[in-house]
C-alpha cells in the first residue's frame, strides 16, 4: 500500500509539473529581425558633417567635438539629465560660422540616442509644440532659428544664433544634407 | 631629592601651560568653525570668512526696475537701493559674479546681459573699489564663453579684472553642506572682500529654474565632478548658497531662458521680460524671479531649502519692495 501511495503520489507530482511547463517557443523571427533593424551599427558621427564650403550660408567651420554619457554633462550641464534617463549613446556637434553676419552661427548637433522611440521622445521634448514640418527626417520642426528632425535613432538638431527666412533656407539645407548623409551611412 | 622636585614641578607646569594653550586653541578654531566664521583648506589651513555686509534697516532691501534699456534699469535699481555705499568702500576688492556659463551671444539669454554687467562694475569702480573682479567658471570653453557673452568687450574700457579661470585658480574647501563637501573654490571668491551675485534668471531643466542661489555654482571647479552636484540638486543648491553669502545680488531678468535651459541655444527658448531686481536677501530675489516664469515657491525646491537655513525671506513682498518704471 505504501508504495502504491508513494508512487501514486510521485505520479500526480509528476502530471502537474509537466502540465505546467509552458511548451518551448520558437524563437520570434520577425521580432528578431525588427530587433537588429532599430539597433544598427553605430554611425561615425564626425564623418557626417559638411565641411563650411559645401552648403551655401556657410563660412568657417569649427573642430567636430564629441561627447558620450560620461562628458554630457560637461556639453549641456543640467539639460543633460533628460537625455541621460534615456538610452543616450553619444551626440557629435560643430559650429560654423555663416555668411549672415559676423557674429551669427550655425551649430549642428547630431545625437544617437540608442533607439529610434528615444530619439523621438526627446524630439517630442526638445521641439516647439506646433511647430511646421520641415520636411526632412521621419518627424522634423522647424520654428525661431531652430530646425530638428528624427532619423532612426538619431536625433538631429541644427540651431542658429538668429532667426528669419535665410536662416530658416540655411537650417533647411544643412538638415537635407544630413539626411542624406544618414541614409546613405545605415 | 630637591632639584627632582624642582624637575618634576617644571615639568607639571610647562605641561599645564601646554595643555592649556592647546585646549584654547583648539576650542578657539571649533567656536570659529561652530560660527560659520572660517573656512577650511584642504591642506588643513583656516582662512577668515568673509562676513556679508550689515545695511541699517532703513535701506531698502529689494529693489525692482522694469523699462527697456538694461544698463538704465540697473543704474535705476541701485540708484534706488542707494547706491554702493556702506557695501563697497575705497580699498575693497570686489568681486562681480555674473553667469557666463555658456559659448553663446547675448540675445539668446543664457548668460548675464552685458550691458548689467558693465554698469555694475562701473559703480564698483566709481566706489572707490582697490580691484573689481568679474569671474565666473563656465560649463563650455571660458575663454570662448568670456567672449561671445558680450562680457569681456562691453568691460574693456573699464579698469576691471576679467578673470578666466584655469585649473590653477582653485583651492579645496571645506563648503560645510549637508551634501556638498569638500570642493575646488575660486581662489578670487575667498580673497575678495565684497562679493556682488549677478545671475540671470532661466528655465532649467533639472532645477526648474536657475537664478542666485544655484549661480554658485559657477565658483566650483571639479571639471565632470560637476555632475555630482545634480544627484541631490536643490539640497546642493542650497548648500552653496548658505557658503556663498553674497553683499548684493542683482538678478538679471531682461532676456531669459524661457525653455530648455539652462542652455537654451535659440531665440526661440527667449523671453523679454525686461527687469533687474536688487537686493541683499538672495531667497527673496529667487522667490520673485520665481513669479516672473508664473511659479510659486513651492515649485522652486531650493527656495525652501534657503529659508529653512535662515538665508533668507520667501516672502519677498514683506521686504516692502521699491518698484520703478524705468
Amino acid at each position: 500500500m505504501k508504495i502504491v501511495s508513494t508512487l501514486s503520489f510521485l505520479f500526480l507530482i509528476t502530471l502537474v509539473f509537466g502540465c505546467s511547463q509552458e511548451p518551448a517557443q520558437e524563437p520570434d523571427k520577425a521580432q528578431e529581425s525588427t530587433g537588429s533593424a532599430a539597433k544598427k551599427k553605430p554611425l561615425d558621427l564626425a564623418g557626417l558633417y559638411p565641411e563650411g564650403e559645401q552648403i551655401s550660408g556657410l563660412a568657417s567651420v569649427d573642430r567636430y567635438r564629441e561627447f558620450d554619457r560620461g562628458g554630457l554633462f560637461e556639453y549641456m550641464n543640467g539639460g543633460a539629465e533628460v537625455y541621460l534617463a534615456l538610452d543616450f549613446v553619444r551626440v557629435g556637434t560643430r559650429e560654423y560660422t555663416t555668411t549672415l553676419g559676423e557674429d551669427i552661427y550655425l551649430t549642428v548637433e547630431i545625437y544617437d540616442m540608442g533607439r529610434s522611440e528615444h530619439a523621438r521622445q526627446i524630439f517630442q521634448r526638445e521641439s516647439l509644440a506646433g511647430s511646421p514640418s520641415a520636411d526632412v527626417g521621419e518627424v522634423s520642426a522647424i520654428s525661431g532659428g531652430a530646425l530638428e528632425f528624427v532619423h532612426t535613432q538619431y536625433y538631429v538638431r541644427v540651431r542658429c544664433d538668429d532667426m528669419g527666412a535665410a536662416v530658416d533656407r540655411l537650417l533647411a539645407g544643412m538638415a537635407h544634407y544630413l539626411q542624406d548623409r544618414l541614409e546613405a551611412g545605415v | 631629592m630637591a632639584e627632582d622636585n624642582v624637575n618634576r614641578r617644571s615639568f607639571l607646569k610647562q605641561t599645564l601651560a601646554g595643555s592649556t594653550l592647546a585646549a584654547a586653541f583648539t576650542g578657539g578654531y571649533f567656536a570659529l568653525r561652530d560660527e560659520g566664521l572660517s573656512l577650511e583648506t584642504g591642506k588643513g589651513e583656516v582662512r577668515q570668512r568673509r562676513q556679508p555686509v550689515s545695511l541699517p534697516p532703513e535701506r531698502p532691501a529689494l529693489c525692482i526696475a522694469r523699462g527697456e534699456d538694461p544698463e538704465k534699469l540697473t543704474a535705476a535699481a541701485f540708484k534706488a537701493f542707494g547706491g554702493l555705499a556702506g557695501v563697497v568702500s575705497s580699498g575693497d576688492v570686489v568681486l562681480i559674479k555674473p553667469n557666463i556659463g555658456w559659448d553663446r551671444p547675448a540675445r539668446l539669454g543664457a548668460n548675464t546681459n552685458p550691458a548689467v554687467v558693465r554698469t555694475i562694475a562701473r559703480l564698483c569702480v566709481d566706489a572707490g573699489a582697490k580691484r573689481v573682479i568679474v569671474s565666473d567658471n563656465p560649463c563650455n570653453n571660458p575663454v570662448r564663453c568670456f567672449d561671445r557673452s558680450g562680457v569681456k568687450k562691453a568691460l574693456g574700457d573699464l579698469p576691471v579684472e576679467i578673470h578666466i579661470p584655469t585649473e590653477r585658480d582653485f583651492v579645496e574647501i571645506d563648503i560645510q553642506g549637508q551634501v556638498v563637501k569638500t570642493w575646488p573654490v575660486l581662489r578670487v571668491f575667498l580673497e575678495c572682500d565684497r562679493l556682488i551675485n549677478v545671475p540671470v534668471a532661466k528655465h532649467h531643466s533639472s532645477a526648474v529654474l536657475t537664478m542666485g542661489m544655484k549661480n554658485w555654482y559657477g565658483i566650483l571647479g571639479g571639471g565632470r565632478r560637476r555632475g555630482e552636484l545634480h544627484q541631490n540638486m536643490a539640497r546642493s543648491i542650497a548648500d552653496l548658497a548658505a557658503f556663498a553669502r553674497p553683499d548684493l545680488t542683482v538678478l538679471d531678468a531682461y532676456r531669459v531662458v524661457f525653455r530648455n535651459g539652462p542652455q537654451g541655444g535659440s531665440p526661440r527658448d527667449t523671453r523679454e521680460f525686461k527687469t533687474v531686481a536688487l537686493g541683499t536677501d538672495p531667497v527673496a530675489i529667487d522667490a520673485f524671479g520665481a513669479t516672473l516664469f508664473d511659479l510659486a515657491v513651492r515649485d522652486i525646491p531650493y527656495i525652501p531649502l534657503g529659508v529653512e537655513l535662515g538665508l533668507g525671506t520667501a516672502d519677498f513682498d514683506s521686504l516692502s519692495p521699491v518698484e520703478l518704471e524705468v
